[in-house]
């Protein structure tokens, strides 16, 4: 059988935009998973984007990614939120139908010339300290120039539901069992990382007539600008845990497997599990929860806000003690899951191994969470890994270019002690670096790398220069005695109210009109952040070669010395991201790095 | 560190001389002493050439000192950047204010060694002058560290500390906010905690004046009417015959300068000619000297002979003015609690002078609190930051509120994007 140039082994939300990248630049690709029914399923919460998470898939979609596309398709409501709040955070959340999403994304995939073979990996198959591809549980080998790990949790998973536990990568499937080994003979750091998930409720054992509805705005949002049929369809609902659900939880702590001891992982402070709530924050006399429809025909709500890990018999009492789930039945019970992840402070910016070359990783393997944070590292380590096969060098998205820089940025360059979740506070450049101008940012980068075709960077450059001719027009208008800009600068005036007035030759699109308002109105500190920016490029300019001798540069705080050794950042600016790292100790560095050039 | 913002010093060396320099290099350098400079606009000087004009606040307009402005244009100058030099008078406080003028408008405090760096970095020193630069570096980085660290132990480091844990926190409230819009996060008094952080910035800038003036040296001078006893008070004070003493009224014309310390403050004394009505011009262009030196100084003694009635009294900053009566060995023509007496002949009331004048300059603490320069300009940017930060909608104000807290930061060392995602989960129960 014939080599592939990449094996992507998982088909979560990582390995399936990784294959898809992978395949963009023309290379054979193979993705390897136990069921290949299950590529794209959500194994969480039935939504894609929110605060943070929105940025990633915007910037997802703007590199050419599927994720945007598969959740318009299969959305069945939508929300901007932080709609009053500033540019900076407002954020798209879609709600989907979950077996459709699925469908889609495999729709989607299959586009593309990915071959989707069924399997477990049970090794890398490495000879002589080089990778040549991967070799299966039944014993095929499957040749490969680049492998991308995105095996999710299943890394010697573990679940757990009340003190009991047993190896499974999510409910009902198995682990990987085998894959940590390989990763740990090549000489990586495996951590335990911890996550949960709340109960599956039958739709029809739900009083929906005492929940709180928020219904579905119309009409409704997108990522890619083209919302799918049924993105208004359905509400989604709230309601909230009484004194009943506390005193049940607090007279059984010692039956969660967390509380007991028995979980050494570490779990998200983000994604805290019912249990977590009550106890530390024992004030509170009751918890918001979040009733999600699991899709258009709703046999099954999702109980956001309520996962746990305590047994299933007690779970049954907590869920009626529910307003409006005095009846409920759970279809699928909450539970906690342990699985390995490798440092990522040991792969590169091109989520490469520093051990192996032409090993990637991509998503949880990497101690992120969340669907969007996964999809965003598959695609960036999809189009390396075809890259390395093609004997190009890799690519990367510095942390001034965006939310996926930022991402890569703090796994590599800091590492994580917890699952990491993108936050839009994470994001120094928020104000630039916004949902709604990723396609001016990285529509470039996406053409330039082969992952979209040259008319899309036509297209974009067409509406930003739409976008400046309008700005330059509102420059030269006197609006009340002053610029149109400045006019628009008030709070209280918009530019739908300036064009009514003075309309402009040719009516500008909705998107169009969105950028001239922001770009008008937040002027200053638009600027004031691209100045921040340019700071960041100067230091990114002052390479370090790689192998750097620390402790030989005269001048640096041993302190210094050891942080550096110990993060070997690429360039300046990296190195003074580096806690501990002094001004003084940069300019020593800037100061040997110069003498040596 | 930024390699190319504009940065400005100090370049002659602390305590009085006969003229100050102050540099100002980097990107903007020009337009940044174009804002602060009343004269020819340097933007349109070549290179090497000069102006005559004043430095301004460009905030108040008001003229901070006449002075001679040098224009070097990159790569020809010392940093190999747009450079300005600006030549003032050489007193310490007018020195301060230019620093203060040209910060306020976006100019940063160099680091130590930071313009030769600079220097080197633009092609304009070889390598022997480059490795004096590291040893500089190596050498001050070292005290600078124990400078920071005895700056930052007892009661000063505890109220920094306090002061960025509540700003931490109000910016964790924001972004629990704006990461979980829909969590019953509960709404936020921005304003009133803003309000109450910038209070203690403020308390704590203040004191950091008083520091200031500790480690800098202050300046003092001496008013009053032709022969009320300045001349004698300050011989009294310094301990030699310093002034021209004569029973001639109005015999110091113009002013006299001294070089003083007390309680370790170095204080330059000014003793200005006598503030009266008078007809003789060269007197009266002595007495508006006069007015205008207590306008600069950072302390006013305003002297009156108690002895002879009692003068009506000349326009002073009176909020940083110790009155002071004289000739308190003679019998007095009136009586005044307000009024300081001391008797430079006899030596009586000379030390109640001096502690107040301690205490006017470093308040009732002593000047406890030392405030380096890095930690001023810190507090002075998070300042800023705050003040800005009141009238913005959330998205900015967390993005105004996170400058304020990373300039705090560079005191304490604290991570703050950490911090806040800590400090979010930690106060807030968000997350599902």
């Amino acid at each position: 059988m014939a080599g592939y140039d990449v094996v992507v082994v998982g088909g979560g939300h990582a390995g399936l935009e990784a294959a898809w990248a992978a395949a963009a630049l023309g290379v054979r690709v193979a993705l390897v998973t136990v069921n290949p029914d299950r590529i794209g399923m959500m194994p969480c919460n039935p939504a894609v984007g929110g605060p943070g998470k929105s940025q990633l898939v915007a910037e997802v979609v703007a590199l050419g990614g599927l994720m945007g596309r598969a959740a318009d398709a299969a959305a069945i409501h939508t929300r901007v939120l932080n709609r009053s709040k500033g540019p900076a955070v407002q954020s798209l959340r879609v709600q989907v139908d979950r077996d459709l999403y699925a469908l889609k994304a495999q729709e989607i995939l299959a586009e593309r010339p990915v071959e989707v073979l069924r399997g477990e990996v049970a090794a890398l198959w490495v000879e002589g300290g080089r990778l040549l591809g991967v070799r299966t549980v039944d014993g095929r080998t499957l040749p490969a120039k680049a492998v991308v790990v995105a095996g999710g949790t299943f890394l010697s998973g573990v679940v757990w539901y009340g003190r009991k536990s047993r190896p499974a990568g999510r409910q009902g499937e198995p682990p990987a069992r085998f894959l940590s080994q390989s990763l740990k003979a090549v000489g990586h750091t495996l951590r335990r990382f911890k996550t949960g998930t709340p109960p599956r409720i039958r739709a029809d054992s739900v009083d929906f007539g005492r929940l709180e509805v928020v219904p579905p705005e119309v009409p409704p949002g997108s990522f890619t600008g083209n919302p799918g049929p049924h993105a208004a369809r359905l509400p989604t609902w709230q309601t909230r845990t009484t004194a009943r659900t506390h005193r049940l939880i607090r007279e059984n702590l010692h039956l969660s497997p967390l509380y007991a001891g028995d979980i050494q992982g570490i779990g998200p402070r983000y994604c805290p599990s019912i249990e977590d709530k009550v106890v530390r924050f024992a004030d509170k006399e009751s918890h918001l929860l979040f009733v999600e429809p699991d899709g258009l025909s709703t046999t099954e709500v999702y109980l956001q806000g309520f996962s746990s890990s305590l047994p299933p018999e007690l779970q049954e009492e907590m869920v009626r003690s529910l307003p409006g789930f005095e009846r409920a039945v759970i279809q699928r019970y909450a539970y906690a899951v342990e699985y390995d992840s490798l440092d990522p402070t040991e792969l590169t910016r091109g989520l490469q191994s520093r051990l192996l070359p032409g090993l990637f990783s991509a998503g949880q393997v990497n101690g992120t969470s969340g669907y969007e944070e996964a999809a965003a590292q598959g695609l960036l380590a999809g189009l390396n890994a075809a890259r390395f096969a093609l004997g190009l060098p890799e690519v990367h998205l510095p942390r001034e270019s965006g939310y996926i820089g930022v991402l890569v940025d703090d796994l590599v360059g800091r590492g994580t002690d917890e699952p990491y979740r993108m936050m839009t506070s994470r994001v120094e450049l928020r104000l630039l670096c916004r949902a709604d101008n990723a396609d001016e940012r990285l529509t470039p980068l996406a053409v330039a790398w082969g992952l979209r075709p040259k008319e899309d960077l036509e297209r974009v450059e067409a509406k930003y220069r739409r976008v400046a001719a309008e700005l330059r027009r509102l420059q030269a208008l006197r609006v009340e005695g002053v610029s149109g800009l400045q006019w628009l600068r008030r709070p209280e005036n918009t530019y739908r109210a300036l064009a009514e007035r003075f309309p402009p030759s040719e009516p500008l699109s909705p998107e169009e009109a969105y950028q001239v308002e922001v770009r008008a109105k937040y002027a200053g500190y638009i600027e004031r952040q691209e100045r921040l920016r340019e700071k960041m490029k100067d230091l990114e300019a002052f390479r370090i070669p790689e192998g750097m001798d620390f402790p030989k540069v005269p001048g640096l705080s041993r302190e210094a010395a050891e942080k550096l050794s110990r993060h070997r950042p690429k360039s300046l600016a990296e190195a003074a991201r580096i806690p501990g790292v002094r001004d003084s100790d940069l300019t020593a560095l800037a100061v040997h790095l110069r003498r040596g050039a | 560190m930024n390699l190319k913002d504009p940065i400005c010093a100090i370049a002659t060396p602390p305590g009085k001389g006969a003229i100050g320099v102050v540099r100002l290099s980097g990107e903007g350098a020009l337009e940044i002493a174009a804002r602060v400079w009343r004269g020819k606009d340097p933007r349109r000087l070549k290179g090497g050439r000069f102006a005559l004009g004043e430095v301004v606040d460009p905030k108040t307009g008001e003229a901070i000192d006449q002075a001679i402005l040098l224009v070097f244009r990159a790569p020809r100058s010392y940093t190999g950047e747009d450079l300005v030099e600006f030549q003032t008078h050489g007193s310490p406080a007018v020195l301060r204010r230019v620093m203060e003028v040209l910060v306020a408008e976006g100019a940063r405090p160099a680091g130590r060694g930071e313009f030769t760096f600079r220097a080197y970095l633009n092609g304009k020193m070889d390598l022997a002058q480059a490795e004096a630069v590291l040893a500089l570096i190596e050498a001050e980085g070292e005290l600078a560290r124990r400078q920071a660290l005895r700056a930052l132990e007892g009661a000063l480091s505890r109220r920094i500390e306090a002061l960025e844990n509540r700003l931490l926190n109000l910016l964790a409230h924001i972004q629990a906010l704006l990461d979980y819009p829909e969590e019953g996060v509960e709404p936020l008094e921005a304003e009133r905690t803003i309000r109450e952080v910038l209070a203690e910035v403020e308390a704590l800038l203040a004191q950091a004046k008083a520091s200031r003036l500790a480690q800098k040296g202050a300046r003092l001078a001496l008013i009053g009417a032709p022969n009320a006893g300045k001349s004698s008070l300050l011989n009294a004070l310094l301990g030699y015959e310093r002034a021209l003493v004569s029973p001639i009224p109005g015999t110091t014309r113009d002013y006299l300068e001294a070089p003083l310390e007390l309680f370790g403050i170095p204080l330059v004394a000014v003793d200005t000619a006598g503030v009266r009505e008078t007809e003789d011009p060269v007197e009266r262009m002595g007495v508006e000297r006069a007015l205008g030196i207590a306008e600069e100084a950072d302390l006013v003694l305003y002297v009156v002979d108690r002895s002879q009635p009692k003068p009506a009294p000349p326009p002073l900053p009176w909020a940083r003015t110790l009155k002071v009566a004289t000739k308190s060995d003679l019998p007095p023509a009136w009586e005044d609690p307000e009024f300081l007496p001391v008797s430079s002949l006899t030596g009586e009331g000379l030390d109640r002078l001096k502690e107040a004048v301690r205490e006017a300059l470093l308040g009732r603490e002593g000047g406890e609190v030392l405030l380096t320069e890095r930690q001023v300009e810190a507090l002075l940017r998070a300042r800023e930051r705050l003040e800005e930060a009141l009238s913005l909608p959330e998205d900015l104000m967390g993005l105004a509120l996170e400058e304020a807290a990373r300039a705090l930061a560079l005191l304490t060392g604290k991570e703050v994007a950490e911090e806040v995602v800590a400090r979010v989960f930690q106060n807030f129960c968000v997350g599902k």
